[in-house]
């Protein structure tokens, strides 16, 4: 039988082709990437952390998993990067996970909280920690992982921003309803005021002009309809919480999300935290905006890199399996990659 | 009435006294002497007794924690709970904690064939739990069980039977801690802590013979008070609590003269839960009542005829529901023909209505026996109504959901083979193709979850089993080997983006196996039962993520017991090692099941002959 050497030298070639893609090369090293937190499904107990590559558009699966040994636990609700850390707020198993953020070699477990929920970073050996089961911020000693304050703030502390030597706590409800912020002095560790704005603050931003805006998501009551409050954006005096300014949603959106653009000048926010769409307003227009900036997104949750203009929109999908976040560039108006997460994606961090 | 089939699919699982004159009688095996009890249905309850039969799967948060079972990929609200022909699943939910049901005398499992004349959720098929009669005899019995796990229970029972009229009554306790030690997430051991619980049952069962009438009753009432405890990946403290008030009863007549049979039976079952958590916190009140009527004719020669005729009214209320009622009503119609005694036609179909109306629910079988080969061969449509939650839930309830519909085939054959110097032997297999349309599905509509008809979903398989039973010497030998291979997916989805489609249903394993094993000493007293199983991979996610699935495991379970003989009483005196392999296993994910554990049981039975 003769062999026709370029028939089989096209054939090899096809094969070489077809070869499978090669995986997400697996890294060890964290830095200048996002890490993406994972609630897992509710009481599943399967909350996760993905690590993305903006570089390269690798993504990595459960890194905390593979790199710490162990699973993170239930309902994985947050995280951020403080002093070379980063710090994983998981609710339901009343952990604060730390971590280095380089190569998440695990520090330390923070125990003892209820419902942790978002983290922050004060001060160069300080975190506060909101937590819903106490209705309480945590300041903990990152030097020795003990907590040297615990403040009552109110229903559902969510959210918090920092401005010079004041901390701002959101109060969004948790299962009820709220309507107030909390400053907080950072040096005391004490609650200094306490401001009002709409129902269920969920989110805050400072802008270019030092003014605060807070984003109110509403409150939906199941049983009597009646009893429905709409959402709403306020703009207040951050030292002394006068409202200078407020925006009413229709009824059926509960926005949520704020973020802030690099210019300090825009915000961008989801209008429903469950399956909702992406806008963006100025600070100076006077009506809120009509028209969506993404669409067709079922947004969850949404982040801004500053450093790079860029949007990340966390699409739950069907809240049982792997979600997806979308990678939008703002100056182009293009989605320039989609993320396979781990189920119900709720944060983004940069590191 | 609608008894269950007497197919060679119809699987006894058990019966706990053989002294008894159990209502079903499709017995297909034979265990032996007729005193010896079934050492592993002492004092349990139906999901430990399911358990190591291959065709189902238990989901169980634990013992004595809720547990529901499904059978060939079918989903629990798929499969029905009967005791004495009274549905026991829940009409807010649409299925049955197992783990709230106590063994009777006896259970039957059905994979499916009678559910054109059961209606509505009979498509996996259904356990039927039935009660013992008595006959010319007083029997008393008192038993305690106790378990390492710290779990004990106690059961009497008292029955008195004549020719003619039985009576019985049962309560059965359960308590514990079920503090076991458990390895959490980061290695460290732990006790498990708020899983105690304490349930009672107490049940009331009669039969009364009137010439060509009977008249069978029976009224339980139970009340469960049960923590349930946090998964271990949550924060190490107690959990919620759950407060249930459960009643259900019946009267059945049964008139029977030449060639014409008729019965009629009403029921009725209450549950009042409330569900607490420093959360969420919830109520639930649901009650259905059932009348049932069968008139059955053996008209030509060789042909019997029936019709049925059912009504349902199932209430529902609480925190997350209105007061909302709906009514059901449905019909069928049977011809089994026998056109030889070997050869058995049986057809059908049923249509029911729960607003909306089924279409035509037809079935049809041939049973065939000869030369001790058995074969059947199964088609039916079988359908579900949506439950009262997925109607009326607040928010996300959908009034307007559609039945689930769809159509299996099933083809079984086997053969029994006897010597004298290897005993009898049996073989089945038994496989079956099935399909689910309009499958209802909890889906996220935006800031909360509602019920919809959103997939298609396929489920097929076989299960294969073997069993042998021998006399050596002085010894009865009964050896049984099990394998199930169920592949369920979804094939059909309305959102084009589905996760789930062409991957395996969560919590439903793709295989299955047991190996059972009994002996019987004849002229001591001495019984040794040896039961393991095997569970493949579980996912617990629809797209099947490897990594978040529940590890395969294998479980032992081995149990001796003795009993003595004293004039007319006797005492069964049994101890054993639950899961003596000390696998590390969980049927839920993040739900740890106990370790190697010791079980000890004594039992006292007084029975006097009338």
């Amino acid at each position: 039988m003769r062999f026709n050497t370029l028939k089989i030298a096209a054939i090899a070639l096809i094969f070489a082709s077809c070869t499978p893609d090669d995986p997400d090369p697996v890294t060890t090293s964290f830095t200048g990437g996002v890490f993406i937190t994972n609630e897992g499904a509710f009481q599943g107990g399967n909350g996760t952390l993905t690590y993305y590559d903006p570089s390269n558009m690798s993504t990595q699966q459960d890194v905390f998993l593979s790199q710490v040994g162990r699973p993170l636990g239930n309902v994985v609700n947050s995280a951020t990067i403080h002093g070379g850390n980063i710090l994983i707020a998981v609710n339901n198993s009343g952990v604060v996970e730390v971590a280095s953020a380089n190569d998440l070699s695990q520090s330390a477990t923070i125990t003892g909280f209820t419902s942790p929920r978002h983290i922050m970073g004060i001060d160069q050996s300080h975190v506060a920690v909101t937590d819903w089961g106490t209705g309480s911020v945590e300041i903990i000693n990152m030097l020795n992982f003990g907590t040297s304050a615990s403040i009552d703030v109110g229903n559902g502390p969510e959210r918090m921003l920092v401005d010079g030597n004041r901390l701002y706590v959101a109060n969004s409800g948790g299962f009820s309803m709220d309507s107030t912020v909390v400053m907080i002095d950072i040096t005391t560790q004490t609650a200094i005021d306490t401001f009002y704005v709409g129902i269920n603050p969920n989110s805050m931003i400072i802008d270019i002009n030092g003014d605060m805006w807070v984003l109110c998501g509403g409150y939906t009551d199941w049983q009597n309809s009646a009893n429905n409050r709409e959402g709403s954006l306020y703009k207040i005096n951050p030292l002394t919480g006068a409202v200078l300014d407020n925006f009413t949603f229709s009824a059926t959106p509960r926005p949520t999300g704020l973020v802030l653009s690099s210019s300090n000048q825009t915000m961008y926010f989801l209008d429903n935290g469950y399956g909702g769409e992406v806008y963006s307003m100025d600070i100076n227009e006077a009506s809120l905006p009509t028209t969506a900036l993404l669409t067709n997104v079922n947004g969850y949750a949404l982040a801004y890199d500053a450093a790079n203009n860029e949007i990340y929109v966390a699409d739950p999908v069907d809240y049982a399996s792997q979600g997806k976040v979308y990678r939008y560039d703002v100056a182009t108006d293009a989605v320039i990659d989609t993320i396979t997460t781990g189920i119900i994606p709720g944060c983004v961090v940069f590191n | 009435m609608a008894q269950p089939n007497l197919l060679p699919e119809v699987e006894v699982i058990g019966i706990r006294q053989l002294d008894v004159d159990s209502v079903a009688t499709s017995v297909t095996k034979c265990i032996g002497p007729d005193t010896y009890t079934n050492l592993d249905m002492i004092h349990a309850d139906v999901s430990e007794v399911l358990r190591f039969n291959s065709s189902t799967y238990i989901r169980s948060y634990g013992p004595g924690l809720a547990s529901t079972f499904t059978v060939q990929g079918f989903s629990p609200a798929q499969s029905n709970v009967y005791w004495s022909g009274v549905p026991l699943n829940s009409p807010a939910l649409g299925l049955t904690d197992l783990s709230t049901i106590p063994m009777g005398a006896g259970l039957t499992l059905d994979r499916g064939n009678s559910g054109a004349q059961f209606g509505s959720g009979y498509m996996g098929g259904a356990l039927h739990l039935w009660d013992g009669r008595y006959h010319n005899q007083f029997i008393a019995e008192l038993g305690y069980t106790f378990e390492t796990t710290n779990l004990s229970r106690i059961n009497a029972l008292v029955g008195l039977g004549t020719d003619s009229a039985s009576h019985s009554v049962e309560l059965t306790s359960t308590r514990g801690n079920l503090d076991f030690t458990y390895e959490d997430l980061n290695d460290v051991s732990r006790q498990r802590i708020g899983a105690d619980q304490e349930q009672y049952h107490l049940k009331y069962t009669g039969y009364q013979g009137l010439g060509s009438h009977s008249l069978s009753w029976g009224a339980w009432g139970s009340y469960l008070d049960r923590g349930i405890p946090r998964s271990i990946s949550e924060r190490y403290e107690e959990g919620a609590r759950q407060f249930d008030d459960v009643a259900r009863g019946y009267v059945r007549h049964n008139w029977s003269k030449n060639k014409l049979q008729w019965t009629t039976q009403f029921s009725g079952t209450y549950e009042d839960q409330q569900y607490v958590s420093d959360v969420i916190s919830d109520t639930n009140i649901a009650v259905g009542l059932y009348g049932q009527t069968e008139l059955s004719l053996l008209s030509i020669p060789n042909t019997r005829i029936a019709v049925t005729l059912d009504y349902a009214y199932q209430y529902v209320e609480g925190s997350s529901k209105s007061p909302q009622g709906i009514n059901r009503i449905g019909t069928s119609l049977s011809a089994v023909h026998n056109l030889t005694r070997d050869l058995k036609l049986s057809t059908g179909g049923r249509i029911e209505n729960q607003t909306v109306w089924t279409p035509f629910i037809p079935f049809a079988s041939i049973e065939w026996e000869v030369n001790n080969w058995y074969i059947h061969v199964l088609s039916r449509a079988h359908y579900r109504f949506p439950t009262l939650n997925d109607l009326f839930w607040e928010p996300g309830g959908n009034p307007d959901l559609r039945p689930e519909l769809g159509q299996r085939y099933n083809l079984a054959f086997g053969k029994k083979v006897r010597s004298s110097h290897l005993g009898i032997w049996r073989f089945q297999v038994s496989s079956f193709w099935a399909s689910v349309t309009d499958y209802i599905l909890w889906v996220p509509a935006g800031t909360y979850f509602e019920p919809r008809n959103v997939r298609k979903v396929h489920t097929r398989g076989l299960t294969a089993e073997i069993t042998h039973l021998q006399t050596i010497g002085q010894f009865y030998l009964e050896e049984t080997a099990s394998y199930s291979w169920t592949k369920t997916t979804v094939v059909e989805s309305v959102n084009p983006s589905d996760p789930s489609v062409g991957n395996q249903l969560i919590y439903t394993p793709q295989h299955r196996a047991s190996l059972r094993m009994k002996l019987y000493a004849k002229q001591s007293k001495w019984q040794l039962s040896i039961n393991s199983d095997f569970t493949g991979r579980v996912h617990t996610t629809t797209d099947n993520q490897p990594i978040l699935a529940l590890d395969p495991f294998v479980v032992l379970d081995i149990r001796a017991g003795y009993t003595f003989e004293l004039n007319k009483s006797t005492v069964l005196v049994t101890a054993g090692i639950k899961n003596a392999l000390n696998t590390e296993y969980y049927l839920q994910r993040f739900y740890p099941m106990p370790g190697i554990q010791g079980v000890f049981s004594i039992t006292y039975q007084f029975n006097h002959e009338i």
